[in-house]
């Protein structure tokens, strides 16, 4: 390395050129995936390429805010940003391919916020980890200067204060998110599926109650049929609907944080979830494929007591709704 | 005493030799238990009774070599041999105005040539070598550097009391320590006696096959010793500082698949927790607060707080490159 | 357990960002030469190509030193923040802007790239960052007197982005100040000092934000460094804070940098415009023509080419 910083464009150019780009993996409407190598060490990556410049407002604004968060996030289960580098008019970022709450716990931790959880954005890498990943929507909290928009989170996993059009939230809308993929992976289908903003309230209180002004000091009353948890869930044990009803809890400031929910009985009580080493691994490496592999949940937690819904795991990297 | 600092901490004893006489007026220990010698500052001594009734009048010639003098430019010898008394005396007083340190130089040389000319001026006043000169020279330096040499005096003193308050410090936590060590083997050999007697009164009360009565009773001592080893370990404890001879228990490293209460942090974070002590109500003028949208959507004072607090304790101890 | 890392140091602008005085003044030494020389060659091509060789002789004394470099940087650095106030956007968008063009000429020099036209783009990526969105018209349209075009803002989003090799959070010294007014509470009884230390420290940080502090040192650090500052003046006992809260073997290592965090602050000084003026007027000699989109070594190099849509053969 030469005594002197490299310019800007060249260290670009450098960055490129560590990689070399395979085959395409899969595809969203703002961003294409691909297989790669890192040119010296010989190690797969994915490559996602970002359109740019689409935005007539020049970067776009989902980049940015990915870019900015994975940035600053080092953890074993938050997808890894290794390196970044652009190409005309495209930029690339370079990502490697359990542990969702724990990814959860060390964003809230450093003060950033998800805000797009559902299923899709789970993924497995091919040693067993999983990897929370897609941060689009990803923006830091705490400070309670700017106004956030309510208009965040795939409609299915929005929590009851953004439909109600929140302006300065916490993670406890994460965990919401969180608490129906995991009604969602018990029924085998979304818990909560509303057709439309007004619907998705409608939907959510039919199925958990209505809120009372003391349960949730803040919100208006209305009168509407309650049904309980345990009636839908025959097949779950109590440590998860007492887990899953902590995490629907309607007020925002009870609702259990992602350390509280690790501490929660369901994690602690034997057996715990299998370490991710000693997961089956998947059959053929992604290497092998051409197309995105369908791969069911309950091959990772095979040793779990509760039963996991079979509902397959989507590989690809999606875009934000 | 007008040039010498005064040792805070530990007054060194003055040196009073057993065969002392007044060269003066000739007295010794035997006539007067409790002579003391004192030296002039051209080096002379005398005891203090002649002090006073020579120089109690005002300024007066020192007997020996008739230097004015007054009774306030005596003082105590502290080492046996008077040319090191000087030399002391001599470094003392040029150290409090020359007391540039390395930081103030650009390059090392430039600090080793300011070296060499104290120490250049420090030979003159050793050996009576052109005196006025060299006090010339040590003026026109005091007058030209005033500011740094008193930025560099209020360093020191503050470097002075952080070592007092230091050793305070490890002197409190130490008898701490020592007394929390006492207690917990207190504790610990009540508890064995206890069980102990306990299992005498099972045995001794109960039907049971002896052997079974032993057994549960070693589980139940089993976990509770569990249980102190953990607490101990919680407590920030040097216990092998007292003694030297403790082997370490390696920690979460080694939960393997066993379930070890205690030592399972659910939230596998490789970061270490960043410790706050938090006061119940914080005056904050900030007016967010008074809209109740704020609170209903999550955001409490706590957590706000606690976001400003954090940001305050991030990285305030860390080392520059 | 000592062998877990601290949740700071896990931020780009830890890992990336950190500098010492000495590696930082050797750095911008040797892009300036590098920049230097690199304006040479280009001046020569472009004489071979339209025979104009006065030009060299012109730029050759009028070549910017480091220090020229450093004074019209800081120059801008300081109409970013008057353009943040006209617009007004809040501190943290105008400190992120402003420690963007910090960095972004650790990768850069002025020869090719002024700091004018980089000034807007640190801007307007700023308020993207910093959750202060602004549609580029809706930016450019208050510049309209200016006749800056958006173009003019985007044409540099992108080699500022890449410059700062997308590390794109910045974290400032403006949220630990407000924490350290929280937690001093429990030691200063007069709330009313506290408060005018805190507000005057805030005015400490704005001009800290201008120097390279941001370098060297934690913005924890620097916080208290200015309300260190600040207290000499309102007469608040922060040193009594400081030993009641902390313990007093880190607090040893801790008060040189509290005291050099002061010194630059105290030595901190801003450029005039007639300065600044000087500088540019040989810049206009000396600037590479090789990123001088009006020069005819630019024009030669990349000529009109008509949109080409992306294949996957890129």
């Amino acid at each position: 390395m030469s005594d002197r910083a490299l310019l800007g464009e060249e260290i670009n150019k450098e960055t490129e050129s560590l990689y070399k780009k395979e085959k395409k993996l899969g595809e969203g409407t703002y961003a294409v995936v691909y297989l790669g190598q890192h040119v010296k060490t010989g190690r797969t990556v994915a490559i996602k390429k970002i359109k740019l410049g689409n935005m007539r407002s020049g970067l776009d604004m989902s980049a940015v805010r990915e870019v900015k968060a994975l940035r600053e996030l080092q953890h074993p289960n938050v997808i890894e940003l290794i390196d970044v580098f652009s190409h005309k008019t495209n930029l690339n970022l370079i990502v490697i391919k359990d542990k969702s709450l724990v990814a959860l716990a060390h964003c809230h931790r450093s003060w950033i916020l998800h805000r797009d959880l559902k299923p899709n954005n789970f993924l497995i890498a091919s040693d067993g980890q999983l990897k929370l990943a897609d941060f689009g929507l990803a923006r830091d909290f705490g400070d309670i200067s700017r106004n956030m928009t309510s208009q965040t989170v795939t409609r299915w996993y929005r929590a009851p204060e953004l439909l109600f059009g929140a302006k300065n939230y916490t993670g406890a809308i994460d965990i919401w998110a969180m608490g129906c993929i995991f009604a969602e992976l018990l029924l085998r289908a979304p818990y909560l599926p509303g057709d439309s903003d007004m619907g998705q309230l409608t939907t959510i209180f039919s199925a958990l109650g209505t809120p009372t002004e003391a349960e949730w000091p803040g919100m208006t009353k209305l009168p509407d049929y309650c049904r309980p948890l345990n009636a839908l869930f025959s097949a779950a044990t109590q440590d998860v609907l007492d887990l899953m009803g902590q995490m629907l809890a309607f007020d925002p400031a009870k609702r259990i944080t992602a350390e509280g929910a690790l501490r929660h009985a369901y994690f602690t009580n034997s057996p715990r979830p299998t370490r991710p080493a000693k997961l089956p691994k998947p059959a053929r490496t992604i290497a092998e494929d051409s197309e995105p592999r369908k791969r069911p949940l309950d091959d990772a937690f095979d040793n779990a007591e509760a039963p996991i819904a079979k509902r397959p795991v989507d590989l690809r990297i999606s875009s934000p709704a | 005493m007008s040039i010498l600092p005064s040792a805070r901490k530990q007054d060194i004893p003055p040196y009073q030799g057993d065969d002392d006489v007044c060269p003066v007026c000739k007295s010794d220990r035997y006539l007067n238990h409790n002579m003391k010698l004192l030296v002039t500052p051209c080096y002379h001594k005398m005891c203090e009774t002649c002090v006073e009734r020579l120089f109690s009048m005002g300024p007066a010639p020192c007997p020996v070599c008739h230097q004015i003098l007054r009774q306030s430019s005596f003082y105590e010898q502290i080492f046996e041999d008077l040319t090191v008394e000087k030399e002391v005396r001599i470094r003392k007083r040029i150290a409090m105005t020359f007391n540039k340190r390395q930081e103030d130089f650009k390059t090392l040389n430039a600090f080793n040539d300011y070296l060499e000319m104290v120490e250049d001026i420090t030979f003159n006043l050793l050996n009576d070598v052109d005196v006025q000169e060299t006090e010339e020279k040590i003026g026109r330096y005091k007058r030209e550097n005033r500011d740094l040499i008193y930025k560099n005096i209020s360093k020191q003193q503050r470097e002075e009391k952080l070592q007092h308050l230091i050793s305070e410090q490890e002197r409190t936590k130490r008898l701490q320590q020592r007394e929390e060590y006492r207690r917990q083997l207190m504790d610990e050999e009540r508890e064995k006696k206890m069980a102990k007697d306990s299992v005498i009164d099972a045995l001794a009360s109960s039907d049971k096959d002896a052997k079974e009565i032993v057994q549960t009773k070693m589980v139940q001592l089993k976990r509770s010793s569990l249980r102190h080893r953990d607490a101990s370990k919680r407590s920030k404890f040097d216990v092998s500082a007292l003694l030297g001879d403790l082997d370490e228990n390696s920690d979460e490293e080694n939960s393997g698949d066993e379930d070890m209460e205690g030592t399972f942090d659910p939230t596998e974070s490789p970061y270490a927790p960043i410790h706050i002590s938090m006061k119940q109500t914080y005056i904050d003028p900030n007016p967010a607060f008074r809209h109740p949208a704020l609170t209903a959507a999550g955001m409490s004072r706590e957590i706000h707080q606690r976001y400003l607090l954090e940001g305050a304790m991030s990285g305030l101890f860390a080392p520059p490159l | 357990m000592s062998d877990k890392r601290e949740l700071f140091e896990q931020s780009s602008q830890f890992r990336h960002w950190r500098y010492t005085p000495s590696s930082l003044s050797a750095l911008r030494a040797a892009n300036n030469q590098q920049g230097i020389a690199r304006v040479r060659q280009s001046l020569l091509a472009e004489s071979s190509l339209d025979g104009n060789s006065a030009r060299t002789a012109e730029a050759e004394n009028n070549m910017l030193t480091p220090a020229d470099e450093l004074g019209l940087i800081n120059y801008y650095l300081q109409k970013i923040r008057d353009y943040a106030t006209v617009y007004k956007f809040n501190s943290t968008v105008k400190a992120t802007a402003i420690t963007f063009m910090k960095r972004f000429y650790l990768h850069n020099v002025v020869f090719d790239y002024p700091p004018k036209g980089i000034m807007l783009a640190c801007l307007y990526l700023a308020t993207k960052v910093e959750n202060s969105f602004v549609k580029i018209d809706d930016f450019t349209k208050p510049l309209a007197r200016t006749k800056v075009t958006n173009s003019d803002v985007l044409d540099y989003e992108f080699v500022v982005t890449q410059s700062l090799q997308f590390d794109l959070a910045v974290h400032h010294p403006y949220r630990p100040a407000y924490g350290f007014f929280l937690d001093m509470q429990t030691y200063v009884e007069d709330i009313t000092v506290l408060q005018k230390t805190y507000e005057l420290a805030q005015k400490y940080i704005d001009q800290a934000v201008f120097t390279d502090l941001v370098f060297y040192y934690q913005p924890a650090q620097i916080a208290l460094g200015a309300i260190k500052l600040a207290a000499v003046e309102t007469r608040c006992d922060v040193d009594q804070y400081l030993t009641s809260q902390f313990d007093a073997r880190a607090l040893e290592s801790l008060y040189p940098i509290l005291d050099n965090v002061q010194e630059e602050i105290r030595k901190y000084q801003p450029v005039s415009m007639k300065e600044a003026q000087v500088i540019d007027r040989k810049l206009i000699l000396c600037r590479n023509p090789e990123k001088n989109p009006s020069s005819s070594l630019y024009k030669s190099k990349n000529p009109e080419v008509p949109y080409v849509s992306d294949s996957d053969s890129d």
